[in-house]
């Protein structure tokens, strides 16, 4: 007896975008099944953030239609999305910088759902989510002046805040040490296991190859390979993407 | 590492709950209690009266102002709706002889709705360019008022606009327009009711939104915040506060021109007393209006009538230089916003 796949969470038929006539996506198919952790590959310029943008409905599709579990949301805004379940961070952190690290969280969990509590009411749990990513001993600082690494990590935490059902991490281990890329990975593990499905961008693999099961690899806007990690890495567009071919 | 925790939420959107909770309700209640009792010592105090009646009118205006700029909004143009506000309620008065008790409120609708044409056309500008465009549209309506003579009586103003009326709290009749301690009462209430809801948007859950827009749009978007909908809610309350203070000034001075409402001093005014006082604190466009104003008009005037209006630019100035977050950085113990 066959088995049968797990639901579709989120799904790209045909999506792609340009800017002033010049196509930055091409003709995107792409699936994510629920209980999936998906990595995007690719090398500078690929299109790779484009496309999470256009998942998180930062930008809108020129063409072609993403669906998330079950609903067309190729025009929603992100606020919408967030409603609905869709979280993400951003390649360069974007943190509240007035803000204390608390705070930053704290608007997660007042305005990830339409019914959210308010500041006071959502306090502990705010607190749970920064110890979650190792940052309950920065509660009261300003997000301005944590350190790029711990920006990243209150980045997670303020988007787990929102209660995601598919969490978009761009770059999240862009930049760390062999020790704090490991970190990562058991969090991500931890929040798969949570029940929360992932997409993870990863320019130099140090993450994906850890905890994915499934990697997209993509150049010039398209979609060069797709399937388990240890085959797409080793397929020569891949490799040529990354490499370049020998003349 | 902890994992996410599902509780349910235990909800305190109580408002007197939250303003006691603040670090400032002291420093709040000392200045009312002052404010309210200073004129039974000083009953014939009549130029105090009005300086300090005018300072709380004044900080009205530099909050409605700050509503907007808390979404990170910086309006260089608020006397378009301080104007509109005071032909909308000074006309209706003159053409209809509706009470100022209507025609205010009126006034400040038409304010409200010039709020709803910047929510409609400068709503993806931001930053520098929503400042701009904000400046140059004061210019259509006082334009458009200066040249329509018929109606408006152009530049040669609008007289006679009746004064406030009597007001009647049980066998109490109280003459706003009579008595200067009585008006100086009821700006002074005003400003306490205005100061509760500036309070009430900087600790609600749609401020915290506001706040968001203001220090990151995409952050605040992806994070669930509706960013149109925040923005365009504070303008039209901010517009409309601003209309209502046009209103009420066109029946407290009983005459206006468009040189006047429409000036670039009244579009400046809440800015220099919301960064004097701290626009990232609900007392902040308050205690700026309180101190700075009655400095300007009790002691820099009579020194210096001639120049005494460049002493704003001066304030300004100083401010960004030593306390860029305004005066009440002092008053939180945490130099932030609350």
């Amino acid at each position: 007896m066959l088995e049968q796949a797990p639901p579709v969470c989120l799904e790209l038929h045909r999506v792609s975008m340009s800017f002033g006539g010049q196509p930055v996506l091409k003709d995107i198919n792409l699936v994510v099944r629920e209980g999936e952790i998906v990595g995007l590959i690719g090398p500078n310029g690929a299109g790779k953030t484009m496309l999470f943008n256009l998942i998180a409905g930062v930008y809108h599709a020129s063409q072609g239609s993403i669906r998330y579990r079950g609903q067309e949301t190729t025009r929603w805004p992100p606020h919408r999305l967030c409603h609905a379940g869709l979280a993400r961070t951003f390649q360069v952190p974007r943190p509240f910088p007035e803000m204390t690290a608390l705070e930053n969280v704290l608007l997660g969990l007042m305005f990830g759902k339409i019914d959210g509590p308010a500041a006071d009411a959502a306090k502990e749990q705010a607190g749970e989510l920064l110890a979650l990513v190792g940052l309950d001993h920065k509660t009261d600082t300003p997000a301005g002046k944590l350190t790029l690494s711990e920006q990243r990590r209150l980045e997670v935490a303020r988007a787990l805040a929102t209660r995601p059902h598919l969490l978009l991490l761009d770059e999240i281990a862009a930049g760390l040490s062999p020790q704090a890329v490991g970190q990562v990975a058991r969090l991500v593990k931890k929040l798969h296991r949570q029940g929360i499905n992932l997409m993870i961008i990863d320019h130099f693999l140090n993450l994906t190859l850890k905890v994915c099961h499934r990697l997209v690899a993509l150049d010039e806007g398209e979609i060069i390979m797709a399937g388990e990690p240890g085959q797409v890495i080793r397929h020569p567009e891949v490799v040529a993407a990354y490499l370049g071919t020998r003349e | 590492m902890g994992t996410i925790s599902r509780k349910p939420y235990r909800k305190q959107n109580n408002f007197f709950c939250r303003f006691l909770a603040s670090e400032t309700w002291p420093l709040a209640a000392v200045v009312g209690g002052l404010l309210l009792a200073w004129p039974l010592c000083f009953p014939k105090a009549d130029l105090y009266y009005q300086v300090l009646g005018m300072a709380c009118f004044y900080g009205v205006l530099a909050m409605a102002w700050n509503i907007l700029a808390l979404a990170g909004g910086i309006s260089l143009g608020h006397s378009a709706f301080f104007g509109l506000g005071a032909y909308g309620s000074g006309l209706l008065a003159h053409y209809q002889g509706w009470s100022p008790a209507v025609t205010i409120p009126l006034g400040a609708m038409v304010g409200a709705g010039y709020g709803v044409l910047w929510g409609i056309f400068f709503q993806r500008l931001r930053g520098v360019y929503f400042g701009l465009a904000t400046l140059a549209a004061v210019e259509i309506p006082r334009v458009i008022i200066d040249n329509w003579g018929s109606f408006t009586y152009g530049s040669l103003g609008l007289v006679g606009i009746p004064g406030l009326p009597d007001l009647r709290l049980g066998a109490v009749e109280i003459s706003l327009g009579a008595s200067l301690r009585a008006l100086y009462y009821f700006l002074l209430a005003l400003m306490c009711l205005a100061g509760a809801l500036h309070f009430w948007v900087m600790h609600s859950r749609w401020g915290w939104g506001l706040r968001a827009i203001r220090e990151n749009e995409a952050a605040a978007a992806m994070l669930g915040v509706n960013v149109r909908r925040s923005f365009f809610l504070a303008l039209l309350l901010s517009s409309f506060l601003a209309g209502l203070c046009g209103g009420l000034y066109a029946h407290l001075l009983g005459l206006i021109e468009p040189a006047l409402v429409f000036s670039l001093h009244l579009s400046a005014l809440p800015l220099v007393l919301s960064i004097f006082g701290g626009r990232f604190h609900f007392l902040g466009p308050l205690l700026g209006a309180l101190l700075l104003y009655p400095l300007d008009q009790l002691v820099l005037q009579p020194y210096l009538p001639m120049g005494h209006a460049a002493i704003y630019g001066v304030v300004i100035i100083a401010t960004i230089f030593f306390w860029p977050r305004g005066l009440t950085t002092c008053l939180s113990k945490r130099r932030r916003s609350v």
